[in-house]
């Protein structure tokens, strides 16, 4: 019972985490540009509770974030649940096999979740739209600056698991 | 036992995903305006949006404090550069305003007097000497100025005289001035005098008019006007009685006058450069 309310819990504080870190994204770092480009936060989210949870838990997790995302209005639409479902499993699995659970893995797997879902969305929009191969650079100066919040994002998730276990 | 990614479960996990996906598109698709699920979403986000958006106002409000001094220093800068400048603005818009008053009255002269012809010039010093009672102008012989032409006010009210005179500069020596004598005389009885400037002991001066016949009967505040020569014309406004009494040598009178214009605000006046001389 206890292990059950616990469990309620964290997934409790993971879902204030995702609509916090899904209004900061869109509030307070949906006007300023740095270097031209807007910084994304969901998919580090996804990645860093991904990694603690597992692989299957990080699937669901990652596909719920891309369904809220996509219902609050994020471009690409419905190919977030998708990618971020896909990019929970990937990070869950890699941690669970191959790494520890640290920033540095954190790090990584925010990056690989990163160009996943941004280089994805990116060819799509190459292919619906005009943008040019040239529009790569601007892709990848901003999963390189979306990064910088993996920090506080992996110590959130990690206090909340500790929490729940 | 290493852990297999493909497990039975993930593969569900993922087919509901990409479903789900299929049906939120399709849903968004045809859906014109929000959906049902953008509702709720929208609904749940929003004041935790307005709430955020608050603190982050605030936060910003103490970043641009704390990190934007510099900014606000140069645009604080900016700002009172540019208050200086329509400061300025106005000035000139006042200065324009008060020229074109004076002017105005200016055109009611020339009206009464069609003979006279007038060059403006602004007061640019006045002399530094407590015994004369002096000022220059930034016009001269390049405006047809000359030596011995009359300078008045709007009104008609006598200044004083052009005494020197440069290419771009004029000397007018006022009315109060010692040096200068005017013929002049009383408008209302015609009692004919020399209005002169006099310095007094305690270093004042004023306005005489001397030479006046002992018998003129002579009344407070009637007007002093020139009598034309063939420096000024006739029918100038000097001042106003405010005395009369025997001069020192007994054989005639004089009036104090109280001067017409207003030396001490003067800031334009207008040199009469042409007029009949009837």
């Amino acid at each position: 019972m206890r292990e059950r309310y616990k469990n309620a819990l964290m997934w409790a504080l993971y879902a204030a985490l995702v609509l916090f870190v899904l209004v900061v994204q869109t509030v307070s770092f949906g006007r300023p540009r740095f270097w031209g480009v807007k910084l994304c936060f969901v998919p580090v989210l996804v990645a860093c509770v991904s990694m603690h949870v597992g692989s299957e838990a990080g699937s669901v997790f990652g596909m719920a974030c891309g369904l809220v995302w996509t219902l609050s209005g994020a471009d690409g639409g419905a190919l977030h649940i998708v990618l971020l479902a896909g990019c929970g499993a990937v990070c869950g699995y890699l941690c669970d096999r191959y790494l520890v659970r640290n920033l540095v893995s954190a790090l990584l797997m925010s990056l690989l979740c990163l160009l996943i879902c941004q280089l994805v969305l990116f060819f799509f929009k190459c292919m619906v739209t005009s943008i040019g191969i040239q529009g790569l650079l601007p892709v990848l100066a901003q999963v390189g600056l979306s990064l910088l919040l993996c920090p506080p994002v992996y110590l959130a998730a990690w206090a909340i698991r500790k929490a729940g276990a | 036992m290493k852990k297999n990614f493909w497990t039975a479960r993930l593969k569900t996990i993922l087919i509901v995903a990409v479903v789900l996906a299929v049906i939120v598109a399709v849903i968004l698709g045809i859906t014109s305006g929000a959906s049902f699920g953008e509702n709720v979403v929208g609904t749940i986000l929003s004041p935790i949006r307005t709430g955020i958006a608050a603190i982050d106002r605030q936060a910003e409000r103490y970043y641009n404090y704390i990190f934007g001094y510099e900014a606000l220093k140069a645009e604080n800068a900016e700002l009172q550069k540019k208050i200086l400048e329509m400061e300025e603005d106005v000035r000139t818009a006042e200065q324009y305003q008060r020229e074109n008053e004076q002017l105005k009255t200016l055109l009611g002269l020339s009206e009464e007097h069609e003979d006279y012809s007038f060059v403006s010039a602004y007061i640019i010093s006045w002399d530094s000497s407590d015994y004369k009672s002096a000022f220059t102008i930034g016009k001269g012989t390049n405006s047809g100025l000359e030596e011995g032409m009359c300078a008045v006010t709007e009104n008609g009210q006598v200044v004083g005289l052009i005494t020197k005179v440069g290419v771009n500069w004029a000397t007018i020596t006022t009315i109060m001035d010692s040096s200068l004598e005017i013929s002049a005389s009383i408008a209302s009885s015609g009692y004919t005098g020399v209005v002169q400037g006099t310095y007094l002991p305690d270093g004042s001066s004023i306005l005489r008019m001397n030479y006046l016949l002992t018998d003129a009967i002579i009344k407070n505040d009637d007007q002093v006007v020139t009598t034309g020569s063939t420096l000024y014309p006739r029918g100038l406004l000097l001042g106003y009685i405010t005395n009369a009494s025997q001069d020192e040598t007994g054989v005639a009178k004089y009036a104090t006058l109280n001067p017409s214009c207003d030396l001490d605000n003067l800031e334009q006046i207008f040199i009469i450069t042409e007029y009949a001389n009837n």
